[in-house]
């Protein structure tokens, strides 16, 4: 059963009850709340994704709720909790629907050591990934978005999950977020594309997120080789330049960019290698997104 | 300053290389270095063989094709000074 088979009112009953169970990519994922904004975005984001059975087990057992005490009738604020406990700072109780998709974002980084993570985002085409390894504000969701817009199939906005045993990239496609100017430009890409509300000052600024698309959730399961690992860097008013990465040097970038390197020693070490032995490694810096996205297409396409 | 030096048997290092360069990882650290030829030339020697300062300023006359000078003899004592630093290499035990 998929989560746009129960009504609104199914939806909050079972999240009310800790009996909502999603499956994202490789993850399940126990969700409660009593929170009807986050009941409606997860609706919403969530609708082609399959909920599991009741019985079975929970990678990360999920809980947002309202801190103890009469803070919410002044200030109401938002905690979220993994196996039980709070894992950071409280939020102010509008940021709850964002906090659940950070929180996730938090438990996959934090849990998910049967897998090396790169902090990547990853597209796929004819079965074979892209990656796009970057800090924050260097544009990986800008250019995910408009490679998702143009039909690449979305596998990660934000973790490139990389097999150890095989060397395969795992897709785990949930919402792509977009932050500040970024919004507008996605948004002016098409009207196929579709968001959620957008949320104003929050510590990122303005953030909104864009629903992906059915089938890059329905083939969660189609794991994809590693194709290419393109290091992007927006640069305003910058020159445009896509150019290759000494293999050594992308390795090394590559160390930097990884989540859980340090915890998966040599398996981890190894499972990069092979990345990158098996990956073409450019550098891109842009400032023109669609000579970016023009040039990131032809690659994928296998015409470059 | 040690007589002579070593890579840990125990440590394993592991290796890839990728045209000159080498990318080593030091399990006994958890720590990734890149490195060129030539570091990796004696490296790879010390995990074979422990050596003195002097073997090493040996090899590194045979590989460079030099009669050992006072050049040599600093470059190598500098390049195995920034070995242990790294912990890619440690004093042996006699």
């Amino acid at each position: 059963m998929n989560v746009c088979e129960l009504s609104p009112s199914e939806i909050r009953d079972r999240l009310g009850r800790g009996a909502f169970r999603l499956r994202v990519g490789p993850f399940v994922a126990q969700v409660r709340t009593r929170l009807s904004s986050v009941a409606r975005s997860i609706g919403f984001f969530y609708g082609d994704y399959p909920l599991e059975g009741d019985s079975g087990i929970a990678d990360f057992h999920v809980r947002l709720a309202p801190p103890i005490g009469l803070r919410h009738f002044y200030r109401p604020q938002v905690l979220f909790y993994l196996d039980g406990r709070s894992q950071f700072e409280p939020f102010p109780r509008r940021l709850a629907p964002p906090l659940f998709e950070w929180g996730l974002n938090w438990c996959i980084s934090n849990r998910a050591h049967q897998y090396l993570i790169v902090h990547s985002a990853v597209v796929e085409c004819s079965g074979r990934a892209l990656l796009l390894p970057a800090d924050p504000g260097s544009g990986k969701s800008t250019l995910t978005a408009g490679l998702v817009h143009r039909g690449f199939r979305l596998l990660s906005d934000e973790h490139s999950l990389i097999r150890p045993e095989d060397g395969r990239v795992v897709p785990i496609p949930r919402p792509i977020a977009l932050k500040n100017e970024s919004i507008a430009v996605i948004k002016g890409l098409g009207p196929e594309l579709v968001f959620g509300p957008t949320f104003h000052d929050t510590e990122k600024g303005d953030v909104t997120h864009l629903r992906p698309f059915e089938d890059s959730v329905r083939r969660a399961d189609d794991t994809a080789a590693p194709g290419f690992v393109v290091f992007p860097k927006f640069v305003r008013g910058g020159n445009h330049r896509l150019e290759p990465v000494a293999k050594a040097a992308a390795m090394m970038e590559l160390v930097d960019n990884c989540i859980n390197y340090g915890v998966l020693g040599s398996a981890g070490y190894r499972a990069l290698a092979r990345l990158v032995q098996e990956s073409v490694c450019l550098a891109l810096d842009f400032d023109d997104l669609p000579r970016a996205l023009d040039e990131l297409s032809s690659l994928l396409e296998g015409r470059a | 300053m040690p007589d002579k030096w070593m890579v840990p048997e125990d440590w394993r290092l592991e290796w890839r290389q990728w045209g000159s360069f080498h990318v080593v990882f030091n399990p006994a650290s958890g720590d990734t270095h890149l490195i060129n030829a030539i570091p990796a030339y004696f490296l790879k020697s010390l995990e074979t063989k422990a050596a003195t300062l002097e073997e090493l300023r040996v090899l590194a006359s045979n590989l460079l094709d030099r009669t050992p000078d006072e050049t040599i003899s600093s470059d190598i004592e500098a390049l195995v000074l920034e070995l242990d630093e790294l912990g890619l290499i440690a004093p042996a035990r006699s």
